[in-house]
């Protein structure tokens, strides 16, 4: 049975618990036997954020301890011993979470920051027609507390000398004549509360998140055989990373994490409908939902997205995943409006890059002055400086100015068409005869190559059959030779016989890492390496599989050149290898469903 | 300048040469002076990826020759500033037009640099780019300069930026331009001492709009970063004796004012119509300010009115707009000054419905 908590494979420390357009989530304490609560649209609770709370079950007006049940319909945590008490909290999709019980409940505000304590509170108002308690936290917004059946009530000391809260705490306690309660607590970032809604019963929201997530998974196709319950875990928790609009945000979207890089970044967004194939209509709409917040003036599309605004940018992932998609699922959805719509704006998007990021030769070739533009934050191919042009950067424009021609033919733009997919060619061509050094593609700073081990010289092959033959059949033979980039669980990011390969404190440089994994794979698998693809993808899942959807493993205890044992980060950690993240779901779904192959 | 009648001087420590519509600056910190910028407003989550940084200060100045740093004197008057050494001065002003901190001089070498890493930088034919804070555009105008932009592959970052710029023929110039990115550095068309007189024109023009008040107080109006806080405009606002500059604050004020914080602008407007300002506005602005203030009621009136007492009540203390007040007990709290400023506000609105300034 799919879920998280007492008798399931995996718990909520290092996975949090969400839904799909809540804000509001949850996770278990790394070092306390709580659940704890916390906002994805106010705070980076894993970066040291003050808006964090504990829930405590209360016997007799002291906590106890509890375990706790999770699945997509609610959180359930039961008190150990023959009383019993129960608390159950159910996420909805309006701003808003029920709670019932049949015991007392204390909601604690407790700051990740060590001493933060009630750092985040504000400000107490209990509503003059008694209908509830509001809660003022600043920056990170207002939560209501209102009783529908029990009470509520706060307990918070301002400190008037420090001239900040000391303590705050609520109070649920159940009906004395029903022994029960059901609490409704909202959040809202701005504005006066304003719910009008009804309370459904709560047993119908639990009903409800259930049936709202079977829904989703239809987005998908089944996995392969042995990934079925990994992937249940995978697509939960892209429903739960799914947002609704709200603040900055004009569209729906997935966030990189809930509680640490609680971003919408933009190549994942591209990447997710990668693998919606159960829906490809759903997966263009993903790949079209960066554009909603598209620069008018120069056609840049945001690289992250949060709630409180957005900034930098990252590469133009579109164009391939629209071609995966594409290849798998047919141009249905692609109607000759959709074309019409989007036709401009891909080709603004394309156009932004040959415009603001030019290597200055007068041709469509591309230079950036910063590694975050193409995502490879720390890639060896960068390791020369700036400004560089770097091959998966090139590869990702070919890409799109490809899909930019298919959209300009399927809006009967059929010279603009012509025209993009001219531009397209060469580009490769520059790729290809510049960037092609007889056995992998290289970075050029200012004209010179550099000289890297990094994994992302092969993401070219995310061009699949449009390359040369004779350049898949090298890259298929370079990847597949184990202990260089390919380890027992999937490529490394650099070479393993780099000097440069490191498996802590990096993010490409070495570890294995979930969406290099995938753009590879992908690229194998759509230029006709299906079975190298499916055996580096195979790894890689069976990974996840164990472990859970984060986003990136070292694949040895030991360095592979010096044998020197490594010294991991000390979890809990706000870095990569520590919190389950939407990214690695992502990948693991279009690997699994798409990529791994029965044997 | 009609108010102002006495020159006067800058502590850089306290007072940074600055000009109002520009972000770089020239500030003193306790090791020496900077080119800094002001703040740009809230920064995103994991900004310090990006070269965020919350110091005004981004790249620290010095005067060198031969290695060794030379001590130098600081004279700074409200439009130009000079670092003075026994070698030789350099002179600073803002260039508003180019966003830009100017710099010129006949020191040997000049530096500018920073500890801090975090940012990508570029290094180009004719200058420099730094991503600290800001992304600024260091252009060599007079001189050669030396840099190096080497990137540190595991700490993301380029190495902690350094720029020299060397004199030739005695002399050396420098423009530091703010400018957001995607945008074309902008050129430089006039010289440092035109910059200076324009500054000084436009400082002239904005004290006309002042009430009799020291140099140093209009100079700090006029250079600092633009308020956005409701009772601060609305504090502001008192300096001027100009209608237009009373009204513009008004309306920001009451704009950003219009739920959560204690209504002060309602007094300004008041103010506004008891000194026959208000015959100086056109009718579509004070139909702006007059639906701003008539939000702000509205709110007041339907979130913070206890019907049942006839009063008004603050519920948090951010509303009082006081740092920790002391006399704030539970909510609700209903302070005289409070009605007071309600009824302030009640009045404005009336004011501005009825025209009965005319």
């Amino acid at each position: 049975m799919f879920g998280f908590g007492k008798g399931q494979k995996f718990d909520l420390i290092r996975a949090p618990y969400g839904r799909r357009g809540s804000g509001f989530y949850l996770f278990e304490d790394y070092y306390l036997p709580l659940i704890r609560l916390s906002n994805t649209k106010a705070d980076s609770m894993m970066s040291g954020g003050d808006f964090v709370f504990d829930i405590k079950i209360l016997q007799y007006e002291r906590p106890v301890r509890y375990y706790y049940f999770a699945d997509a319909g609610s959180l359930k945590m039961t008190q150990y011993g023959e009383v019993g008490g129960t608390a159950e909290i159910a996420l909805t999709d309006k701003n808003m979470l029920r709670i019932r019980g049949n015991c007392a409940l204390r909601i604690e505000l407790r700051s990740a920051r060590e001493g933060g304590g009630a750092a985040a509170c504000r400000g107490v108002f209990p509503f003059l027609d008694g209908s509830g308690t509001e809660l003022y936290f600043g920056k990170h917004g207002k939560m209501f507390f209102k009783p529908l059946e029990g009470s509520v009530s706060v307990e918070a000391v301002y400190d008037r000398a420090q001239g900040k809260y000391a303590s705050c705490a609520v109070l649920v306690k159940p009906d004395e004549e029903t022994d029960s309660f059901d609490i409704a607590v909202h959040e809202y970032m701005s504005g006066e509360f304003s719910y009008g809604g009804a309370y459904e019963p709560f047993d119908k929201v639990v009903a409800d998140n259930k049936a709202d997530f079977e829904a989703f998974k239809k987005n998908y196709r089944p996995a392969a055989s042995g990934y079925e319950e990994a992937a249940e875990y995978a697509m939960w928790l892209i429903w739960t990373h799914r947002v609704n609009p709200g603040g900055y945000i004009k569209a729906p979207m997935i966030l990189m994490h809930l509680q640490w890089l609680n971003a919408c970044c933009a190549w994942q967004q591209s990447l997710h409908a990668m693998a919606m194939q159960g829906n490809p209509k759903e997966g263009w709409r993903q790949i079209c939902a960066l554009f909603e917040h598209q620069d008018e003036r120069t056609g840049k599309l945001p690289g992250m997205l949060f709630y409180s605004g957005a900034g930098a940018i990252q590469a133009p992932f579109q164009g391939f995943a629209l071609d995966f998609l594409i290849r798998k699922c047919g141009d249905g959805f692609l109607t000759a409006e959709e074309c019409k719509r989007m036709y401009p704006k891909f080709a603004k998007w394309a156009n932004y890059w040959t415009t603001y990021r030019s290597a200055g030769r007068g041709d469509d070739l591309i230079a950036v002055n910063s590694p975050h533009d193409s995502g490879w934050d720390d890639a060896s191919i960068f390791k020369d400086g700036f400004p560089c042009s770097s091959p998966d950067l090139i590869a990702f424009l070919v890409a799109l100015m490809s899909a930019t021609a298919r959209l300009a033919r399927g809006a009967g733009e059929e010279e603009a068409a012509k025209e993009w997919q001219g531009r397209s060619d060469r580009l490769l061509n520059t790729l290809i005869t510049e960037f092609w050094d007889g056995e992998r593609f290289i970075s050029r700073k200012k004209g010179r190559p550099v000289d890297s081990l990094s994994l992302a010289n092969y993401q070219p092959i995310l061009l699949g059959d449009r390359l040369p033959r004779h350049i898949i059949d090298k890259i298929a033979e370079k990847l597949m030779i184990e202990g260089e980039l390919l380890s027992p669980i999937g490529l490394c990011t650099e070479s393993m016989k780099s000097p440069l390969c490191s498996f802590v404190d990096q993010f490409v440089l070495g570890r294995v890492v979930a969406p290099a994994n995938l753009i590879i794979t992908a690229g194998l698998h759509i230029a006709g390496k299906t079975k190298e693809a499916s055996i580096i993808a195979r790894r890689f899942c069976d990974k996840l599989r164990e472990e859970g959807m984060i986003l990136g493993f070292a694949p040895y205890s030991r360095h592979p050149l010096t044998g020197e044992k490594i010294r991991f980060n000390q979890p809990p950690a706000a870095n990569d290898p520590w919190p389950w993240s939407g990214w690695a779901a992502g990948s693991f779904m279009t690997m699994a469903t798409t990529l791994v192959v029965d044997e | 300048m009609k108010h102002i009648q006495e020159a006067f001087s800058l502590d850089l420590a306290k007072t940074p040469l600055a000009r109002r519509g520009s972000r770089p600056v020239l500030l003193q910190l306790p090791d020496g002076c900077y080119l800094g910028l002001k703040p740009a407003g809230n920064a995103l989550p994991f900004a310090q990826v990006f070269g965020g940084t919350s110091s005004m200060g981004i790249l620290r100045i010095q005067i060198m020759d031969g290695g060794k740093e030379l001590p130098y004197s600081v004279n700074a008057g409200p439009f130009i500033a000079e670092l003075i050494t026994g070698k030789g001065r350099v002179r600073f002003a803002i260039d508003k037009a180019a966003n830009a901190l100017r710099m010129e001089g006949d020191v040997p070498q000049l530096r500018l640099s920073s500890p801090l890493t975090g940012a990508n930088s570029v290094k180009y034919a004719d200058g420099v780019e730094t991503n600290l804070g800001g992304r600024v555009v260091h252009r060599i105008l007079r001189g050669t300069f030396e840099f190096d932009d080497s990137w540190m592959l595991k700490r993301w970052s380029s190495v902690p930026p350094c720029l020299d710029i060397m004199a030739v023929d005695g002399r050396m110039e420098a423009a530091c331009i703010e400018l957001p990115a995607d945008t074309d550095v902008p050129e430089i068309t006039r010289s440092l001492d035109e910059c200076a007189a324009e500054n000084k024109a436009d400082f002239e023009a904005f004290c006309d709009t002042l009430k009799p008040t020291d140099g140093l107080t209009a100079y700090r109006l006029w250079s600092e970063a633009r308020k956005t806080g409701s009772a601060e405009l609305a504090c502001e606002s008192y300096l001027f004796s100009d209608p237009r500059a009373v009204f513009e604050l008004a309306l920001a004020s009451a704009e950003a004012g219009k739920s959560g914080i204690t209504p002060l602008f309602g007094a300004v407007v008041l103010r506004m119509r008891d000194e026959g300002m208000l015959e100086k506005i056109s009718e579509e602005d004070i139909a702006r300010l007059r639906e701003a203030l008539k939000d702000a009621l509205a709110w007041w009136r339907k979130y913070r009115f206890d019907t049942a007492r006839g009063r008004y009540f603050y519920a948090y203390r951010d509303e009082t707009g006081e740092e920790n007040p002391q006399w704030f007990g539970e909510a609700p709290v209903y302070a005289p000054q409070l009605q007071e400023r309600l009824s302030q506000l009640e009045a404005a609105v009336g004011a501005l419905e009825w025209g009965g300034w005319n």
